[in-house]
């Protein structure tokens, strides 16, 4: 339960923090130009970084879930 | 006692291997073969990779919500496993999708950020995916399996919902017409190889989350099994 209210609260506190905010200006970024192709650049990289740091995290997983199956198969057979 | 085979579903690697060459055919169609848009310059090249993958989170995501829907009323580890895996592949590609956005969305229309219909929805949608995950996670004994469920049915809609958003409310995002969108046919290639490389690469995602689930509810059931041996260790006329 406490868990729970702590996941709620992270959640919720930056949310409260933004409804408090005053509406953004959206006119201040038109002045700034950016390079186009930085933005590629960086949208291209963030986005295979999301899906090959899932596939790592899946495949270490993967790899370590395979040993310690092997691990117990064996235990079971031994004791059988 | 008999090994409890290993899940391995042939043909992995093929579909892997496939994938993957097919995401270095697409990134090199939009490196060469799709020109730069005249309006919008380089930064529209991200297009190809965000939009696919928006496609990819929808359908992921609207998989999982019907599978957690028939996990609620049939429960099956296979099913769960099959939704859950969805649910987080789906996750992993509205990450893609929140992350090109805003930063296609800084030169074309000025703000890294509004909160025009499509995009808000895009958002509750991924907080949907990461509170079905967070749920199923913090109860690791399996009372969350339900919750996580009921809320994961609530993803189909709102991928419906983001679907038809530009059509029904309007916002910042182009309305695309029938017989619209890209007419180049170098872009028109590079758009059909990306969505064809990110369908098939969300496919291969899926499948290895798939896998990795359904080694952890083996091992959870051989656990199980050991513990029962050593009861009936410690006591013989336990009955077996």
């Amino acid at each position: 339960m406490r868990r729970f209210v702590t996941a709620a609260a992270v959640f919720l506190l930056p949310m409260l923090a933004f409804a408090d905010a005053p509406p953004e200006d959206l006119n201040r970024f038109k002045e700034a130009p950016v390079s186009g192709g930085l933005l590629l650049i960086a949208a291209y990289f963030v986005m295979w970084l999301v899906l090959a740091g899932y596939v790592a995290r899946t495949a270490l997983k993967q790899a370590r879930l395979e040993a310690e199956l092997r691990a117990l198969e064996d235990r079971l057979d031994g004791k059988s | 006692m008999a090994k409890i085979a290993s899940p391995r579903p042939t043909g992995f690697l093929a579909l892997l291997s496939v994938a993957t060459l097919l995401v270095l055919a697409a990134l090199y169609c939009v490196a060469f073969v799709a020109r730069p848009d005249v309006t919008l310059g380089i930064v529209q090249k991200i297009f190809y990779f965000h939009v696919s993958s928006a496609i990819a989170m929808m359908l992921c995501l609207s998989c999982g919500s019907m599978l957690s829907l028939i996990d609620l009323f049939a429960p099956s580890d296979r099913i769960d496993a099959l939704a859950h895996s969805a649910i987080e592949t789906g996750l992993a590609f509205a990450l893609m999708v929140l992350t090109s956005g805003p930063l296609w969305a800084r030169k074309s229309w000025g703000a890294w950020w509004t909160w025009e219909p499509r995009l808000t929805l895009t958002l509750m949608l991924l907080l949907l995916a990461a509170a079905v995950l967070g749920i199923r996670s913090m109860a690791a004994d399996g009372s969350g399996r339900k919750i996580a469920a009921a809320l994961a049915s609530l993803a189909a809609p709102i991928a419906y919902l983001i679907h038809v958003a530009v059509e029904k409310w309007g916002g910042t995002h182009p309305m695309v017409l029938k017989g619209g969108g890209i007419q180049s046919p170098g872009m028109q290639l590079t758009f059909r190889v990306a969505m064809l490389a990110i369908l098939l690469f969300a496919a291969t995602l899926w499948t290895l989350r798939f896998r990795v689930l359904r080694l952890e509810q083996r091992l959870h059931a051989l656990r199980l099994e050991l513990s029962a041996q050593d009861v009936r260790k410690q006591r013989p006329g336990a009955p077996t």
